[in-house]
């Protein structure tokens, strides 16, 4: 209990240190920044589309009312265009990147011709369910002018949450969460250490009460608290498209831990800045390729299995995961397993490597 | 209890042998000083005895603690002045002595104590980068002093400073060893290590090649009574580049 207590207490101190000391260094501090950035502008990009008319719309057809249209333009610039579904099931699995599901009743043609104002039922994603009065008023009017006559778009509580095996903004989500972790990680902790191995206040260190491996875990606790600051900051601007919060922050501790323990793999064995930047090129790209592509259907099965297999991949989708609905445990499993893995031996590598440092 | 035991210390780099069997021992309160020529294994023994470097075989005590199965209970009973100025150059001497008062779990106001001591009281909040490389020396001095250690381990602590700057840190060391406290000094200024210490041991190769007094080192390996501390490391350890010259 009082090794778990002194090594809390020595982790703490040095972490702090390294906390306040990352803010007084200007590299990291324009890194950190740089980072912040570049989460709310892929946040603003990817998500608030500011300068995005473009309205993708799924039509599901009860009837046959014949007035299913290709794309249309209104006065005020915006496009909608159109894809029919077959069913109401089909038109949510077909909702994927789509901005609206929109159910055509089968007496559609009937109120229209006898003077009534049509109600159509609309369906959105859970990420738009808290502008469900706006999205009614902004689609009636659309469609008021499309069909030429006063038209009742209804959501309500048709809120459409994405299904686990279809790609679309959870899988950009999830990947986006990856990029900022690991990054923000790799360019902190390897300095770190880096720094105090140059120095030589590693030596300083070493000398005091504190053991290597309170050392390392000061780094690393420098290291999540900054990876709190970027990926907590992602994770807030995302929450509206999370699901499963139990599963979001499994996976986010996860994509934290594993860039925590590669960073800490990267600064243990470097001895110069030039390395850091081969390390880092490297690790980004086995990091980066693999949960980009691995949901791509045009690629063969095999190099997609393949890529699955990465654990950043296995991170990117059980983030996914948390954004979607009809996740099984059978998919979950596997993920976790290689994240699990993948996590021990990259924390194993760095204890080794710690042990080994006093042999040098 | 002596304050420092060495018996057969041994280390070896890749097959090549940097410090080859040494033994001695270190009396509490007394100056030691560790001399030898470039690489002869000063700084390779200094990093055994502070548990930076784990010993590739023999054994060695500080403070009656062994180096590497005791290697906790050594570290809050020694201080170190390295051979280069490690402090964190971002942050004040103040906060610098601050963080390591932490470490070791020492009340703040021992912080502004020491700094005193080494009379940087009134820079104390300046950022390190802007000291002088006397001052820095004297926060190195400073943070070594912070927990009140047993043995003080000083790698060279005088080199590249100004002469009453090195005097001042003498002066200090031989404060310290008046009060009780074990110096571990290497040096490569014959003078200061002759003015300083009680006893010295010269290291050549790994090897201690003498060890004893100045005073008797002089007497029986000098060649008269003018023979200096630096006329016998240079004799004994093989390195007289004006015998090499006159010999060819």
């Amino acid at each position: 209990m009082n090794t778990l207590i002194d090594t809390l207490f020595m982790t703490w101190i040095i972490g702090s240190k390294d906390i306040l000391d990352v803010l007084k260094s200007k590299s990291s501090r324009t890194n950190l920044l740089l980072m912040i950035v570049m989460v709310v502008f892929f946040y603003w990009m990817g998500t608030l589309r500011p300068f995005d008319k473009d309205i993708s719309v799924v039509v599901y057809d009860e009837g046959n009312t014949n007035l299913m249209i290709d794309k249309v333009s209104l006065e005020n610039g915006a496009q909608f265009s159109f894809r029919e579904a077959s069913s109401l099931h089909d038109m949510e699995a077909k909702m994927a990147n789509q901005n609206l599901g929109l159910v055509l009743p089968a007496d559609l043609d009937q109120i229209r011709t006898g003077g009534g104002t049509p109600v159509l039922k609309g369906y959105i994603f859970w990420v738009d369910r808290m502008k469900v009065a706006a999205l009614e008023a902004k689609y009636s009017q659309a469609f008021s002018e499309i069909l030429g006559q006063p038209v009742q778009v209804i959501i309500g509580g048709n809120i459409v949450i994405p299904q686990a095996d279809v790609d679309g903004m959870q899988t950009t989500i999830a990947y986006q969460m990856i990029y900022f972790i690991f990054t923000i990680a790799l360019l902190l902790i390897p300095q770190l250490m880096l720094e105090e191995k140059q120095t030589k206040t590693m030596d300083a260190l070493l000398t005091s009460p504190a053991s290597p491996g309170q050392i390392v875990l000061g780094k690393a606790l420098a290291g999540f608290f900054y990876i709190l600051v970027t990926g907590g900051l992602a994770l807030t601007l995302f929450s509206r498209y999370i699901v499963r919060w139990g599963l979001a922050m499994a996976a986010f501790l996860g994509i934290a831990l594993l860039a925590i323990g590669l960073g800490l793999v990267v600064g243990s064995f470097i001895r110069s800045m030039k390395q850091v930047g081969l390390w880092m090129l490297v690790l980004m790209l086995l990091l980066v390729i693999p949960p980009l592509f691995y949901m791509e259907s045009n690629l063969k099965a095999g190099i997609r299995m393949f890529l699955t297999w990465f654990p950043s991949s296995a991170l990117a989708s059980l983030f996914r995961f948390a954004c979607t609905n009809g996740v099984t445990v059978a998919q979950i499993l596997p993920n976790l397993a290689v994240v699990v893995i993948s996590i021990a031996l990259t924390f194993g590598l760095v204890i080794w490597k710690v042990r080994r440092s006093d042999r040098y | 209890m002596k304050a420092i035991e060495v018996l057969n210390l041994t280390r070896s780099f890749n097959g090549q042998c940097a410090v080859d069997g040494i033994s001695f021992e270190v009396e509490p309160g007394e100056i030691f000083g560790f001399l030898g020529p470039n690489g002869a294994g000063k700084t390779t023994t200094i990093r055994m005895l502070t548990s930076q470097l784990l010993p590739t075989s023999g054994t060695a005590k500080v403070v009656g603690f062994d180096i590497v199965i005791q290697r906790q209970e050594v570290k809050p009973r020694i201080g170190v002045v390295f051979d280069n100025q490690n402090i964190y150059e971002r942050m004040s001497a103040h906060e610098n002595l601050d963080f390591f008062a932490r470490l070791y779990r020492i009340r703040k106001d021992r912080v502004d104590e020491v700094l005193a001591q080494v009379d940087l009281t009134g820079r104390a909040g300046d950022k390190v980068q802007k000291y002088s490389n006397g001052m820095k020396q004297r926060v190195l001095i400073a943070r070594a002093l912070l927990h009140r250690p047993e043995v003080l381990f000083l790698d060279e602590p005088t080199r590249g400073l100004d002469p009453h700057i090195a005097r001042d840190i003498r002066a200090l060391i031989l404060n310290l060893a008046r009060e009780g406290m074990t110096v571990f000094l290497t040096t490569h200024y014959m003078e200061e290590a002759d003015q300083l210490s009680q006893r010295v041991a010269f290291l050549d190769k790994g090897h201690i090649v003498a060890l004893d007094t100045p005073a008797s080192l002089k007497a029986v390996y000098g060649k008269d009574d003018k023979t200096t501390l630096e006329d016998l490391f240079i004799q004994l350890t093989g390195n007289d580049l004006r015998s090499i010259c006159e010999e060819q």
